[in-house]
């Protein structure tokens, strides 16, 4: 064999080899996907449970139309659609039920404020933009956020109310103009809707949410924002903490032992995205220290990690006497926040006992 | 000609490339602290050439302008060392040791790049009761057309992601029409759309009529997949049928099927994680999930599934749990997440990675050949030695020593192994 056989003989095998990759269309035939069959688990007399991905049976409200409005009837994500047509120009109506999201009203109001261009809110100016509303039996509230979309003055008016663990969404939207004259209508429309009795429970599987959960995509099954009920929780409370009611925006709050006069607590609250990111949440807690924000190369030094809780990160800030030591924490898809905020001495004798409590699995 | 022979079999340059290799591992590494783990790999290992990659070690940021790839060094040194075997074979019982270790690096080079090509890792995510007969790419997506054929069955055309480019136009011999992408992202998020918001929608037919994209950038963060998307337009002959939007989040938000009606068949489209049918159906039974008191470190995570051959039904039920795969149709089953919230969405989940390498042996013949080898050449050198340092009285007491010592050393090494293998036999594997 000449040498250059032998080249031949090594460099093709490698060269084919190397290509051989390339992908291709398939065509295949398969047994068409069924509902996933229920098999109740072995030697477990626990009873049989819900299959993933089933679609459940929708749920069905009743309600009276307002003069005007076209019933565009169901889609894929929405329970019901309505058009308005108007000589001003057209806005339009939709219905969606969704998994609980009661306690993350802040989370709702910026997401639909980034729609129309406008800025987040912070947490405690959340509250006083909401009006109560009557949705039919249930006790609603309302918010209305105005702003600018292809150099068009338009609003988002929308109507929520939490009602056997589902949040229901009724919102109407269009051009200023449009939405200035038909919120009394709206307003009327809301009160006439009627749920159908037991039996068919709320479907929020069946319906996508206003923005989806998780920030760089999720895993498949974590794109449930459903809030824990406090009983749930598992974690150790640190002894001296005294657990208070939480407030809207959290799952969880205490008071930690008085030091010198000095008082400090302790919020936690889950959402289903990083709400923005480390950045924002910093710049965000800065702010209520009265600190101005910073930018992404003077936040590196500001963070650390949490031991035992891969992507954590824990940042403490200080403003004279008082401070702040936050944590945000991946759990399965959901973003934990702890924040501890008080006078200075109060947060540092606690910060021990802040970050075992939030190494602990809640 | 004979330069290049002369340079593929040189010496020189297979101490070159095992320092280009080391040097490829280091830079490797230090690209995943800003890359992660997948994209570092695709450019510094899957790759030919490397160019104009920023990396920092201790803070200091450097360039590296031009680099070999994994695939060229690899190639390379599997020929030259290929090539330089044939150059300096020769069948002598005293070159055996030598060959052995060649014959053994070729192999575990071959090893690597069967590995490479065939191997392939993928999970199959369920709840308990929820049966799968495929397994879910943890990267990859595609863009899958599927129609029924008899009752019960789909056929399934599926384009793999690669071939999803902005402008790209797809066709194939099992579809009636062709496919062309008017856009598309490798990540995104989506939102309800408002229709006097968000102006007109892309989509003109299917769920993307009432959800607006939010482009995103790719993420290189190991814990989360990226969720991509595309505006595909659907020409039957000359005829736009609609644009409609495909992403794993109309899916995955429990949207119902997009349908496409062509000549008289209905397609459904989606576009979704690669998946792998198999020859089985496993069913997820029961999870059980322990953690140690007071911790968040893992005791006992188990799946018990049921496996049925979809051909000849027969079925069996086994445990999966760490450091104990189920193996299965030449595929190793480990369990590898579990849904653990006390009454989270994701209790009673479980993921098993599933893991298909055909060349899984070839790695452990080529260290055994390499281990036979050197001890081969260990034995011969060490007999030379003895015999040069003991031999006093002439040419025969010097060949006794030497061959003392040959025997000494594999009765020894003999003995081990023996005696390794007989504990590890009665499960004294330490």
């Amino acid at each position: 064999m000449t040498r250059l056989n032998l080249f031949a003989a090594v460099a093709l095998p490698l060269g084919i080899f190397s290509g051989c990759k390339e992908e291709k269309i398939r065509v295949y035939s398969v047994a068409q996907e069924s509902l996933p069959s229920a098999v109740a688990p072995s030697g477990s007399a626990a009873a049989t449970p819900a299959p993933v991905g089933a679609t459940a049976p929708r749920p069905a409200i009743a309600y009276t139309l307002p003069a005007g409005w076209e019933d565009l009837g169901q889609t894929s994500m929405s329970l019901a659609n309505f058009k308005i047509k108007t000589p001003a120009g057209e806005a339009s109506v939709n219905i969606t039920p969704l998994a609980s999201m009661a306690g993350q009203e802040a989370l709702i109001v910026n997401m639909w404020r980034e729609q129309v261009g406008q800025p987040p809110l912070a947490e405690s100016a959340i509250a006083s933009t909401f009006t109560p509303v009557a949705i039919g039996p249930d006790a609603g509230q309302l918010f209305s956020i105005a702003g600018m979309r292809d150099k068009q003055a338009v609003r988002i008016v929308t109507a929520f109310a939490h009602r056997d663990g589902a949040s229901w969404f009724y919102k109407l939207q269009g051009p200023e103009a449009v939405i200035a004259a038909e919120q009394p209508a709206f307003v009327a429309f809301l009160k006439t809707v009627r749920f159908q009795p037991a039996g068919t429970s709320p479907a929020p599987a069946t319906s996508a949410p206003p923005v989806a959960a998780g920030g760089g995509g999720s895993a498949p099954l974590a794109v449930s924002p459903a809030t824990p009920e406090p009983a749930a929780f598992q974690w150790k409370v640190p002894a001296g903490w005294q657990s208070l009611t939480p407030g809207q925006m959290q799952v969880a709050k205490f008071s930690v032992p008085e030091k010198a006069g000095g008082k400090a607590e302790v919020f936690v609250s889950v959402f289903p995205s990083d709400t923005g990111g480390m950045l924002a949440n910093v710049n965000r807690w800065r702010k209520q220290l009265g600190l101005e924000p910073i930018d992404d190369p003077a936040l590196k030094p500001l963070i650390t990690a949490i031991d035992g809780l891969p992507g954590a990160t824990l940042v403490e800030l200080k403003n004279d006497s008082r401070a702040i030591i936050g944590a945000i924490v991946p759990r399965s898809g959901r973003w934990w926040f702890y924040k501890l905020i008080g006078d200075s001495a109060v947060v540092t004798a606690e910060r021990e006992s802040l970050i075992r409590f939030v190494q602990t699995a809640p | 000609m004979k330069a290049l022979w002369k340079f593929f079999t040189s010496l020189r340059l297979t101490v070159v490339l095992l320092g280009l290799s080391v040097l490829l591992i280091f830079f490797g590494t230090l690209s995943q602290v800003d890359e992660g783990l997948w994209r570092s790999q695709k450019i510094w290992f899957e790759s030919y050439l490397v160019t104009n990659q920023h990396l920092q070690l201790f803070g200091w940021k450097f360039v590296v302008p031009i680099f070999p790839g994994g695939y060229l060094i690899g190639f390379t040194l599997l020929a030259a060392l290929i090539l330089a075997f044939i150059q300096r074979f020769t069948w002598k019982w005293n070159k055996l040791g030598v060959n052995l270790n060649h014959g053994g690096v070729i192999l575990l080079l071959i090893g690597q790049l069967l590995t490479q090509q065939f191997a392939r890792e993928s999970f199959i995510e369920f709840k308990e009761g929820q049966s799968k007969s495929y397994a879910e790419h943890h990267l990859r997506n595609e863009l899958a057309f599927s129609h029924e054929t008899s009752p019960g069955r789909d056929e399934v055309v599926v384009v793999p992601e690669s071939m999803i480019k902005n402008g790209g136009m797809i066709s194939s011999p099992s579809l009636p029409f062709t496919v062309r992408i008017k856009e598309g992202g490798s990540n995104c998020q989506i939102r309800r759309r408002g229709p006097a918001i968000d102006g007109p929608a892309k989509a003109t037919a299917g769920a993307g009529t009432e959800v607006t994209v939010i482009p995103l950038a790719e993420s290189h963060d190991m814990d989360s997949r990226n969720l991509p998307y595309a505006y595909v337009e659907i020409f039957e002959k000359e005829k736009s049928l609609g644009t409609w939007l495909v992403t794993p989040w109309l899916s995955m938000l429990g949207a119902a099927p997009q349908e496409i009606s062509v000549a008289g068949k209905k397609f459904q489209v989606e576009l979704r994680f690669e998946r792998f049918y198999q020859p089985f159906e496993m069913t997820l039974l029961k999870t059980s999930n322990e953690i140690y008191r007071g911790t968040d470190i893992p005791k006992n995570f188990r799946s018990r599934v049921r496996v049925v051959d979809t051909n000849t039904r027969e079925a069996r039920e086994v445990d999966i749990y760490m450091n104990h795969p189920l193996r299965y149709a030449g595929q190793t089953f480990y369990q590898a997440r579990m849904g653990r919230e006390p009454d989270g969405e994701r209790r009673g989940t479980s993921a098993l990675q599933v893991v298909s390498n055909p060349s899984w042996l070839t790695p452990y013949v080529g260290c055994y050949v390499v281990a036979v080898g050197m001890y081969l050449q260990f034995r011969q050198h060490l007999v030379g030695f003895l015999n040069k340092r003991l031999s006093r009285g002439g040419e025969k007491k010097s060949s006794f020593w030497g061959s003392l010592a040959g025997r000494l050393l594999e009765g020894g090494v003999l003995g081990y192994l023996i005696l390794k293998f007989t504990l590890n036999l009665f499960g004294y594997s330490s």
